[in-house]
């Protein structure tokens, strides 16, 4: 069989074959099917079609990421499905143990709030200071209580650095998902001062949150409440934030990723993303652009979904600190010229593959472990509601 | 011999980056623990209410009053409150009518009227410092009271 090089991916001499690629395939498969299944089969026939379509769905992906050498090209669509599944699991699970997605306060006094990654930031100062959590949520005991989401939020900040916004976040996928709908970009032009606005917003809410002693991207900026749970609306305080909420979402999630082809939530407002940024300095996976192949043609600054990639950073051969290494500059460079990079190795010498692959093991274990509980969850409710007429 | 080391370095860190991600997931449970234990971290009492300070067994239900809340990043606040709560709901009688003495000088500082059949609560004030009763919860297993304090 003949191999043909394609477009930003490696050359085909490179491209291993269907047994080397199933050889590289099994750590993975090994691992999705202790992580997907937990150590033990489910007994409803439903949640067993649904583990084998997750299952066999994940590990395509990977298969594809490894035969073909593009990465964006099918994270993007695991990405996209998982942040689709998580709304559809999330909101479905609300209903049915609280009968509604919105949280009164009597499930704040509980500690009955699923706590989320992007209250972290607004918590560390008051942490620091009083020994007390600004949330209302359990520290220990359900997969989403406060401890757990810091553990998975420190492995997957030491594994990817902001890679997390590419291959962990659970919202991130819908920003993507719209920035994909259409082919060509309608706006083209964003002045790039924009690209500060995510650290002023992480200013802001760091020290609102910390004087008023509550989360205050939670309460009132969190385009995400529209998707995910909101407070009970009894008040025109609360009827408010509801509004900003919709408006927020409508906005940075659906009509600007669309209009842009960029994640406009992700790149220019999500305060997570904007301190997730700086665990890219010390984080060891980087993107660097090989100056001897790259011709200036500047489809990357085009194709960047977070505004990373600039003249400047071209010129210094790297990304920006905000890069999220989904890997969609890689695959978009005709030339090769980028490449994933471990800090400290050599430039030169023909190992970027080697680099992606030591990238994309630990990378792919967050993204199929995160997604893989809510694609199986929603796949077995959609299931039910095709048969019972009941998603419940 | 340093971009040896470098290399070295940065070649520990990404297999250890593969070592990271499972483990993450499955010792979840154990670092979530640990983590607890060794910030010794809870969460702030204006969402939990605070640690509970008296409870009054009265045969079929418990009575928990939680500390005052006053709590600020720095020092205190001059306005907070204090949580009563009521469990188990199955055995609580319809109207539940109690006083309180939250600052130890035997003498109740407020008096807390609860319907719990409809939720309606009224508050007799015994002390200048208590302000109003901020509202009423129905818990999964109980009922809670905010009752307003200034200092």
């Amino acid at each position: 069989m003949v191999k043909k090089d394609r477009a930003g991916i490696m050359p085909a001499t490179q491209q291993p074959g269907i047994g080397k690629t199933l050889l590289l395939c099994l750590p993975m498969i090994l691992i999705t099917a202790i992580m997907l299944s937990q150590g033990q089969l489910p007994s409803d026939p439903s949640r067993v079609t649904a583990f084998l379509a997750a299952f066999i769905f994940i590990n395509a992906i990977f298969f594809l990421m490894i035969r073909t050498g593009e990465t964006d090209r099918w994270r993007a669509i695991l990405f996209v499905t998982y942040a689709v599944c998580f709304v559809i699991s999330f909101i479905t699970h609300l209903i049915e143990s609280r009968g509604s997605m919105a949280i009164s306060q009597a499930n704040m006094i509980e500690g009955l709030t699923p706590f989320c990654h992007i209250v972290i930031p607004m918590t560390l100062v008051p942490a620091a200071l009083t020994k007390t959590i600004i949330f209302p949520g359990t520290i220990v005991g359900t997969k989403t209580a406060i401890a757990s989401m810091f553990v998975l939020w420190i492995g997957s900040s030491l594994a990817l650095g902001r890679g997390f916004c590419s291959w962990f976040c659970f919202f991130g996928g819908l920003d993507e998902g719209f920035s994909r709908l259409f082919k060509k970009a309608r706006i083209k032009k964003i002045d790039l001062r924009w690209t500060y606005l995510p650290y002023a917003v992480l200013l802001l809410i760091v020290l609102v949150s910390a004087v008023s002693l509550a989360p205050f991207y939670c309460q009132w900026l969190c385009p995400f409440k529209t998707v995910t749970e909101y407070p009970e609306i009894t008040s025109v305080k609360t009827a408010l934030q509801a509004v900003i909420f919709i408006s927020l979402f409508i906005a940075l999630v659906m009509v600007l990723p669309a209009l842009t082809k960029r994640r406009m939530q992700c790149g220019l407002f999500c305060p997570m993303g904007a301190f997730q940024s700086f665990t890219n300095k010390i984080n060891v996976f980087e993107i660097r652009i090989d100056p001897g192949k790259c011709i200036q043609c500047k489809q990357c600054i085009a194709t960047c979904p977070t505004f990373s990639m600039t003249e400047d950073t071209l010129a210094e051969g790297k990304t920006g600190m905000t890069c999220v290494k989904c890997g969609k500059c890689i695959d978009a460079c005709r030339q090769n010229a980028i490449s994933y990079h471990i800090k400290g190795t050599p430039l030169t010498g023909g190992k970027e593959e080697i680099y992606r692959r030591l990238f994309i093991y630990p990378a792919f274990i967050f993204l199929a472990t995160m997604s893989g509980g809510y694609v199986q969850d929603a796949i077995a409710k959609t299931i039910k509601l095709f048969t019972t007429g009941n998603i419940f | 011999m340093m971009k040896k080391l470098k290399s070295f370095l940065g070649y520990t860190w990404a297999a250890a980056a593969i070592i990271i991600a499972p483990a993450t997931f499955l010792g979840h449970t154990y670092f979530s623990h640990a983590i607890a234990t060794a910030t010794g971290v809870t969460v702030h009492p204006r969402f939990s209410g605070g640690g509970v300070i008296k409870t009054i067994d009265h045969g079929g239900y418990i009575t928990s009053m939680h500390r005052p809340v006053f709590d600020a990043l720095f020092g205190r606040t001059h306005e907070g409150f204090i949580q009563i709560k009521w469990e188990p709901a199955a055995a609580l009688p319809q109207v539940i009518t109690e006083g309180f003495d939250y600052d130890g000088d035997s003498r109740d500082d407020f008096m807390v009227t609860l319907n719990t059949a409809t939720g309606e609560t009224a508050l007799t004030k015994r002390h200048p410092a208590v302000l109003d009763h901020e509202k009423s919860y129905r818990l999964r297993n109980g009922w809670a009271v905010r009752v307003m304090l200034k200092r």
